[in-house]
C-alpha cells in the first residue's frame, strides 16, 4: 500500500488549455454557450473540492475500496457459456458478427 | 375484489390478502398499472404492464398450486439502473436510451426468484448523478407532496412511485445518498446495506468502490423481507460478501432496542435550519422513549467528507463511463469522419451537461499532476472517516444525523448553484466512503413537507438499524402520513 506524504497545496485555477486537454483526456467536446456554464460550474466545484487540502493526511496510507471482503479464489474451469450474439445485440453497428467502427487505416 | 390502498398496507398484510384469497397478484398488479397510468408523477421510465400481468398470473396459478413464498405474487418496481433482460435499461440517460440488456442483474434476478412481480423501470437522475432527479434524460420525477418540488435523487422515481402509491416497494441505489434522500424528501424508509451485502451484478455503475443497491418502502418491515430476499453471497461481484445474514423475522424486529446507545455528532449539526433542528431532536426523544441512551460524538475528519466524496466518485465515474464509446452499446453519433470523430460525439450527444461535468471533474483528479494531490489524497481522508467511525462505534450502537441538510426544495432552479446542490449528501456520503449500513426514517415534517431521521451503525450490524427503525414505527405515525389524495 503507498504511503503519501505532504503535499504543495494546490490552488485551482482552471485555464482555458487545461480545461480544453480535459475534455480531449475525456474524448468530449463543448458548444460555446456551454463551454462558459461548464467552466463556471467547474471552477466553484474545483473550489469546493479544494478544501481536502487543508486535511491533515500525512502518512495515512489511501483506503481504496470500504470491503471488508477478501478477494475468492475459485476454480480455474469455465463455468459460463457467453452468447455472444446476445452479447453483439446491443451493438448499434455490426459486420459479419463484428463491431464495426470507421476505416481505422488507409 | 378490487385492492385497496392505505398507508398502514405493508407487503406482508398484501401477502395476507392474496393468501386468503381476499384479491389476486392479477388484480393487485392491474390496479397499481392503473394508478401508474393515471399518475403525474413521472416516476417510471418504463412501465411493463404486459409482462407484469403474466408474472402475476403465473403467480397466483403457483399460488393455488401450494407455493406460499412471502413475496409472490407481491408488485414492486426496479430503479433503472438495473439491467433487465429483453427490457429497456436507460440508467436515465440519452446514452443508453435504446439499451435493452443481454442479462438481468442479480437484485432482479433474486426478486423473480421470490415470485415478485416487476411493474416497470423508475427514473432517476442521469447515471445516479443527482440528487433532485432533475438530470434524467426523461425529464424529473415529481414529489408526491408537492409536483413542484424534488423527489430527490438519485432513486427519484423510486421514491416518488413508492410515495405515490404506485408501487409498495422498489429497488434503488445509493453512492452518496441516492436511497436515503428520496426516502426522507417522500416520507418513506430507505435503507442502503453495507458495502458488498448486496451483489452489484448488473447494476450500472457509477462508483464501483462506494455504489451499493438497497429499497425505498413506507415500512421497515418491508425492508426487512425485501433483504432477506437480496442479501447474499454472489460470484458474480467479487466485492460480494459472505457474511451470514439471518432473515430478519418480525419476531427479530420486534426485540427490545433497550440499551442500544445513539451518538450524536454535534458539530455537524450546527449550520442546520431551527425546524430541521426540532424534528431531529424529536426523533432523536422518540429513540429515547425506547430505553436508548444518547451521547455526543466528534467526527473529526466527517467536514471534508463531501469534498472527498466528490473527488472520488468522479474519479471513478470517469473511468466506469470510459466504457460508452458508441461502439459495443449505447448511443452512436450518424456518420462519425472517423474513429476520434466516433468517440467524441457519441460521448458528448449520449452524455448531460451533469456527467460530463462529473466526467471532467473526475478527468481533472487522475491526470497526470493531480492523481496524488487529489485521488490519493481524498483516498487518505476516506481512510482517516472510516478510523473514526469504527472509533465511535466503541462506545455507540448507532451514529444519528438527520438524512439531508433541508426539507424538500423545488425543482427547476431553487438551487442554481451546484455547489449547494453537492451539499445535499453532506450527512448521507460519509456511510458510503465507510461502506457503512444506514437507513432514513420519516421524521416529524418541517414546513409540511417530509424530513428524514438518518441512523447509521457499524458495518453488517442492518439488524440493529431494522429493529430500531422498526420501534420507532411502532410509537410514531410519522412513516404513515401521506399526499392528499392517495387513498384508493
Amino acid at each position: 500500500m503507498r504511503s503519501i506524504g505532504p503535499y504543495q497545496q494546490i490552488k485551482v485555477s482552471l485555464e482555458p488549455k487545461l480545461f480544453d486537454r480535459l475534455l480531449f483526456l475525456a474524448r468530449l467536446s463543448i458548444s460555446d454557450v456551454e463551454r462558459k456554464v461548464l467552466m463556471h460550474d467547474l471552477t466553484n466545484t474545483l473550489a469546493m473540492i479544494d478544501s481536502i487540502h487543508d486535511a491533515p493526511t500525512n502518512q495515512v496510507p489511501p483506503l481504496q475500496s470500504p470491503s471488508l471482503t477478501t478477494l475468492r479464489l475459485r476454480a480455474d474451469a469455465v463455468t459460463e457459456q457467453v452468447d455472444r450474439n446476445a452479447l453483439q445485440q446491443p451493438a448499434s453497428v455490426l459486420f459479419e458478427g463484428l463491431y464495426a467502427v470507421p476505416k481505422v487505416i488507409e | 375484489m378490487t385492492p385497496s390502498w392505505s398507508a398502514t398496507t405493508t407487503l406482508t398484510s398484501l401477502s395476507q390478502q392474496l393468501q386468503i384469497g381476499d384479491t389476486t397478484s392479477e388484480a393487485l398488479t392491474a390496479a397499481y398499472l392503473e394508478r401508474i397510468k393515471q399518475s403525474k408523477l413521472n416516476a417510471f421510465i418504463t412501465v411493463t404492464a404486459d409482462k407484469a400481468l403474466a408474472e402475476a398470473r403465473a403467480a397466483d396459478q403457483q399460488r393455488r398450486a401450494g407455493d406460499t413464498r412471502p413475496l409472490l405474487g407481491i408488485p414492486m418496481a426496479h430503479k433503472d439502473l438495473f439491467c433487465t433482460k429483453g427490457t429497456l435499461t436507460t440508467c436515465g440517460s440519452k446514452m443508453l436510451a435504446d439499451f435493452i440488456a443481454p442479462y438481468d442483474a442479480t437484485v432482479v434476478s433474486r426478486c423473480k426468484e421470490a415470485g415478485l412481480v416487476s411493474l416497470g423501470k423508475t427514473n432517476m437522475d442521469e447515471f445516479a448523478m443527482g440528487c433532485s432527479n432533475e438530470t434524467s434524460f426523461f425529464g424529473p420525477a415529481n414529489n408526491p407532496w408537492d409536483l413542484e418540488r424534488t423527489p430527490g435523487g438519485s432513486s427519484g422515481g423510486s421514491a416518488a412511485a413508492v410515495a405515490g402509491g404506485l408501487a409498495p416497494v422498489a429497488t434503488a441505489s445509493d453512492t452518496g445518498g441516492s436511497i436515503r434522500l428520496p426516502a426522507a424528501f417522500c416520507g418513506l424508509t430507505g435503507l442502503k446495506p453495507t458495502y458488498g451485502r448486496i451483489s452489484r451484478y448488473g447494476m450500472i455503475a457509477f462508483a464501483s468502490s462506494l455504489d451499493q443497491a438497497g429499497v425505498i418502502a413506507r415500512h421497515t418491515e418491508d425492508i426487512a423481507l425485501m433483504l432477506n430476499c437480496l442479501v447474499g453471497l454472489d460470484q458474480q461481484d467479487s466485492t460480494s460478501s459472505d457474511v451470514g445474514w439471518e432473515n430478519q423475522t418480525l419476531e427479530h424486529l420486534k426485540q427490545s432496542c433497550q440499551g442500544l446507545r445513539i451518538g450524536v455528532p454535534r458539530a455537524l449539526l450546527e449550520e442546520l435550519e431551527t425546524d430541521c433542528q426540532h424534528s431531529f431532536e424529536a426523533g432523536l426523544e422518540a429513540l429515547k422513549e425506547l430505553g436508548m441512551t444518547s451521547i455526543d460524538i466528534d467526527l473529526t475528519y466527517a467536514r471534508y467528507g463531501i469534498s472527498a466524496y466528490h473527488v472520488l466518485a468522479s474519479a471513478e465515474a470517469s473511468s466506469n463511463l470510459s466504457r460508452y464509446d458508441g461502439i459495443r452499446y449505447g448511443y452512436r453519433c450518424e456518420q462519425p469522419k472517423n474513429l476520434q470523430d466516433l468517440y467524441i460525439r457519441s460521448r458528448t450527444e449520449g452524455f448531460g451537461f451533469e456527467v460530463k461535468k462529473r466526467i471532467l471533474i473526475g478527468t481533472y483528479a487522475l491526470s497526470a499532476g493531480y492523481q496524488d494531490a487529489y485521488y490519493l489524497k481524498a483516498q487518505s481522508i476516506r481512510r482517516l472517516i472510516r478510523d473514526d467511525f469504527q472509533s465511535a462505534f466503541q462506545n455507540v450502537d448507532i451514529i444519528a444525523t438527520p438524512t439531508s441538510i433541508c426539507p424538500p426544495f423545488r425543482q427547476q432552479g431553487e438551487l442554481q448553484d451546484p455547489v449547494t446542490m453537492y451539499q445535499q449528501d453532506a450527512f448521507t456520503a460519509l456511510a458510503n466512503l465507510a461502506g457503512l449500513p444506514c437507513i432514513s426514517l420519516p421524521a416529524p415534517m418541517v414546513q409540511n413537507l417530509p424530513y428524514g431521521l438518518h441512523l447509521q451503525a457499524s458495518p453488517f450490524a442492518e439488524d440493529v438499524l431494522l429493529r430500531t427503525g422498526y420501534a420507532l414505527q411502532q410509537i410514531s405515525d410519522w412513516h404513515l402520513q401521506t399526499p392528499a389524495g392517495m387513498a384508493a
